[in-house]
């Protein structure tokens, strides 16, 4: 009695035979996530397959890889985590943590801006704020463009990132003071991260990482 | 990862280290820990990911002698491995202990 006959008597199940492995959902599944893993750490999802060959019964081998999946994105985190710490041969960590802050500025602009939606188009005159609002959603997803390009090693999103905390820390300084506002911890504490990014990212080490490869030119008779 | 970093020793680390350390010399094949542990293979798969990049776990391929299926990934705990998990065992808290005495009557 071949696989598929037995299955449909509902004999006991069997592993799944290599010819049907290609349609089977669990396997597909888990394929598709191995394909998102970094090259270095496949070998974990291969595992997981491998497993999943002698794994009887399809709910059995579907919560197999179900469970896998998201242990391959556990693994996939702390390796980007220990690049991020260790500094793999290209990437200083300062330069993740940087990429990271400006992340987490869009993020916070943007959950700023979808908190202030309701309240601005439930009014009678909301197409007047049509633009304005469109332009602040620009303005907030420049950090993520910035932390984009610094995650792709860019040099240009250096520039724009040591250009960005200056005006950041500028600005916070203009308002303070021009406001006559007190000196409190929140201003200081940005000025103070603003200035150690900027800091960071004009360090030798980052500024020869973000440097492109030369080109070696020959001439053809050379 | 330079060997004798420091791992959190979860439960379910001390289960598979109690797992591992059952028949020390033996290599073991991921769905049977699972069984073994009753850790998902969500939980497990990190765990041997990050003990072997402590190196206290060796792995290996095995080709598989039926054709068409592929090569199994067994494991086993290295010499440091081993006196690394009876130290960790032996220091466990008492739930965890019963946890694991548990597990060895299930085998």
């Amino acid at each position: 009695m071949n696989w598929h006959a037995k299955r449909l008597r509902g004999g006991a199940e069997e592993p799944l035979p290599p010819a049907r492995r290609k349609l089977d959902l669990a396997f597909v599944f888990l394929r598709g996530c191995r394909a998102w893993l970094p090259a270095h750490k496949r070998n974990w999802a291969d595992a997981m397959l491998s497993e999943l060959a002698v794994i009887a019964g399809l709910r059995p081998r579907l919560r197999w890889a179900w469970s896998g999946s998201l242990g391959l994105g556990k693994i996939w985190a702390r390796s980007l985590l220990n690049d991020a710490i260790r500094g793999d041969q290209d990437r200083r960590w300062v330069v993740t943590m940087v990429a990271l802050y400006h992340a987490g500025f869009t993020a916070v602009l943007l959950g700023a801006l979808a908190w202030q939606a309701p309240v601005i188009f439930g009014r009678p005159s909301w197409s007047e704020a049509v633009l304005p609002f469109l332009c602040m959603l620009f303005v907030a997803m420049l950090p993520a463009v910035i932390a984009l390009g610094l995650w792709l090693m860019d040099d240009a999103a250096r520039l724009l990132a040591i250009f960005f905390s200056l005006a950041h820390a500028l600005g916070d300084y203009a308002w303070i003071t021009a406001q006559h506002r007190a000196w409190g911890p929140r201003p200081v504490t940005r000025m103070v991260l603003d200035l150690a990014m900027i800091a960071a990212l004009l360090l030798p080490s980052v500024k020869k990482a973000f440097r492109p490869p030369q080109l070696h030119l020959r001439l053809r008779d050379e | 990862m330079t060997m004798g970093f420091r791992l959190r020793t979860s439960k379910q680390t001390l289960s598979l280290l109690a797992a591992l350390l059952h028949g020390p010399a033996q290599w073991r094949y991921g769905y049977d820990l699972s069984r073994e542990t009753g850790l998902k293979s969500g939980t497990l798969y990190p765990i041997l990911a990050r003990l072997e990049e402590g190196k206290w776990l060796e792995t290996r391929w095995e080709e598989s002698p039926e054709a068409g299926r592929p090569p199994r990934h067994l494991y086993r705990l290295s010499r440091a491995g081993r006196s690394w998990a009876k130290q960790e065992l032996a220091s466990a808290p008492a739930t965890a202990l019963r946890l694991l005495t548990a597990i060895r009557k299930m085998t």
